[in-house]
């Protein structure tokens, strides 16, 4: 089931030099830590002049959609998805 | 004309990513990986289903299948909607890599493409099934480990194709003039790209019920009996494995299309949908830098009925205002009986004129304050976001009219439509 959320929230980024990108792997939505271990698609949307990276990402136990604002440099948390139909 | 079958070197690839936009999904969320899952342009039981995944597909879901349809025959699919920025992304990805085999790369859709590799070096070092294989793995390692594609190998585009859709999913076959009945005998009509039921029926009408029929008949019949005009000579040189598809047509027109939820005769709320189709149009109108002369506009009614009209006048339509009232005056002459409820809407431009033949005046005019009005509001819009400044009439239609996936769209379509001024990193 997808969920849409649209909820700032704080995430821990590492830089990974060998392939020159900054990846989201951990999270804190609802005073719960979610670490991810895979990231499956990065792709941007231009609002206007800004760009928005999406992370689509994943724990292992559930799906995240994340969006990075590189104009105010803020996360929102867009979507959560557990895999069940809706 | 007797053209034998091309024995050329097969250096036409097309490639054709499977189940495209639900595979893109189930890369992006690994829930849905494994699962059947349809991408719906709506997601009401009457929504068509434009890309059912692998897994859906086996079941017995096809494109075109309306949500309800789907869901009686899989109970458990996920129906979930497109995400166009995912795809285009995507599909620039796939154009970037196949320009590191070639400069020669045609994108026929969002999610397929026509290599040409004549004349490149890579074909000195490897064979072409052999860089087949090489752009699979990058796809999977370099894009997304859950893409898959289908590559066909041949002399011409059309016969790449076709030797793409042999094997599906994750085929990779070559056709060449050696084995070129062979794989003729095994298909259809309809499975040639082109033959549609018409055309079946032409082809039946004059006695050819196969492709190897189709492979056998002299060019005269086909042009004279079959198709009554040139393209009877481009189906006889196309299957023998002779280019004819690499034309580029210049663009005369712009349009937007919308079918509506609610079906309506009411003019305020078409009048509504006209401002957001002419905007989206006059964007992609004032964008290639031209105005049009000539507006059209059309609806289709319940019950399978339809009306249209087309004026071309001497007034220069460049600003969506513009457009909007050159439209509503055209769709003033539609038939407004209770009955007639309009279940499609659409609209083009024409008669385009490159914007920079316009000599500039030495005092200012009507049309040279709009044109500039129009100009100002883009590039607010391009700075801020889509809509940032509208018409008041297309108030509270954030929902309506929105972003949608252009199907068959090349590269330079998919570029009007989608932001992608700067080159972006991706993370495979």
């Amino acid at each position: 089931m997808i969920e849409k959320v649209a909820e700032p929230v704080t995430v821990h980024t590492v830089y990974r030099p060998d392939r020159k990108v900054a990846l989201p792997w951990r999270m804190e939505w609802r005073h719960r830590d979610y670490t991810f271990n895979k990231v499956d698609l990065c792709h941007p949307v231009w609002e206007g002049k800004t760009l928005h990276h999406v992370y689509s990402v994943s724990d292992g136990k559930s799906y995240f959609r994340l969006d990075f604002n590189t104009r105010s440099t803020g996360w929102t948390l867009e979507e959560v998805a557990d895999g069940l139909p809706n | 004309m007797d053209y034998p079958i091309n024995s050329a070197e097969p250096l036409v690839m097309h490639i054709d990513l499977n189940s495209a936009f639900a595979s893109i999904e189930q890369q992006a969320n690994r829930m849905l990986r494994g699962v059947p899952v349809g991408v719906a342009a709506n997601l009401s039981p009457g929504g068509c289903v434009i890309s059912p995944s692998k897994e859906a597909k086996v079941l017995g879901v096809k494109v075109g299948f309306r949500v309800r349809d789907a869901q009686a025959l899989i109970p458990n699919i996920r129906i979930i909607a497109p995400d166009p920025d995912k795809y285009f992304y995507v599909h620039k990805q796939f154009s970037r890599l196949f320009r590191d085999y070639s400069p020669d790369v045609v994108p026929l859709s969002i999610d397929e493409a026509a290599i040409n590799f004549k004349g490149t070096l890579g074909i000195h070092r490897q064979t072409m099934e052999e860089i087949g294989q090489e752009i699979k793995d990058r796809m999977r390692d370099e894009i997304g480990d859950w893409l898959t594609c289908n590559v066909g190998i041949s002399t011409n585009r059309f016969l790449a194709k076709l030797a793409a859709g042999l094997h599906k999913p994750n085929g990779l076959d070559v056709i060449t003039h050696d084995n070129l009945r062979d794989v003729l005998g095994s298909v259809g009509l309809m499975d040639l790209c082109g033959i549609n039921t018409r055309n079946k029926t032409r082809l039946h009408l004059n006695g050819i019920t196969s492709p190897l029929e189709f492979l056998d008949a002299p060019v005269w019949k086909l042009w004279k009996e079959v198709f009554h005009s040139v393209n009877g000579r481009q189906w006889f040189l196309r299957l023998r494995g002779w280019e004819v598809d690499d034309i580029t047509y210049k663009r005369r027109t712009y349009g937007q299309s919308y079918a509506l939820h609610h079906f309506t005769n009411n003019t305020e709320e078409l009048s509504k949908l006209m401002m957001k189709l002419c905007e989206k149009m006059g964007r992609r109108l004032r964008r290639s830098g031209n105005f049009a002369y000539g507006i059209h506009v059309g609806c289709g009614y319940r019950g399978f009925s339809g009306w249209h009209k087309g004026q071309k006048g001497h007034t220069k339509l460049y600003s969506t205002q513009d457009l909007y009232n050159a439209a509503m005056k055209l769709l003033e002459y539609r038939p407004q009986a209770p009955f007639h409820q309009v279940t499609h809407i659409w609209v083009n431009c024409y008669g385009l004129q490159s914007a920079q033949h316009v000599a500039d005046t030495l005092f200012e005019t009507e049309e040279s304050r709009a044109f500039k009005l129009a100009d100002a509001m883009d590039a607010i819009n391009n700075r801020y976001g889509e809509y940032t400044v509208h018409a008041a009439t297309m108030s509270g239609m954030d929902e309506q009219i929105i972003k949608r996936v252009p199907f068959h769209a090349t590269t330079d379509t998919l570029s009007e439509i989608y932001d992608d001024s700067e080159e972006f990193a991706g993370v495979a």
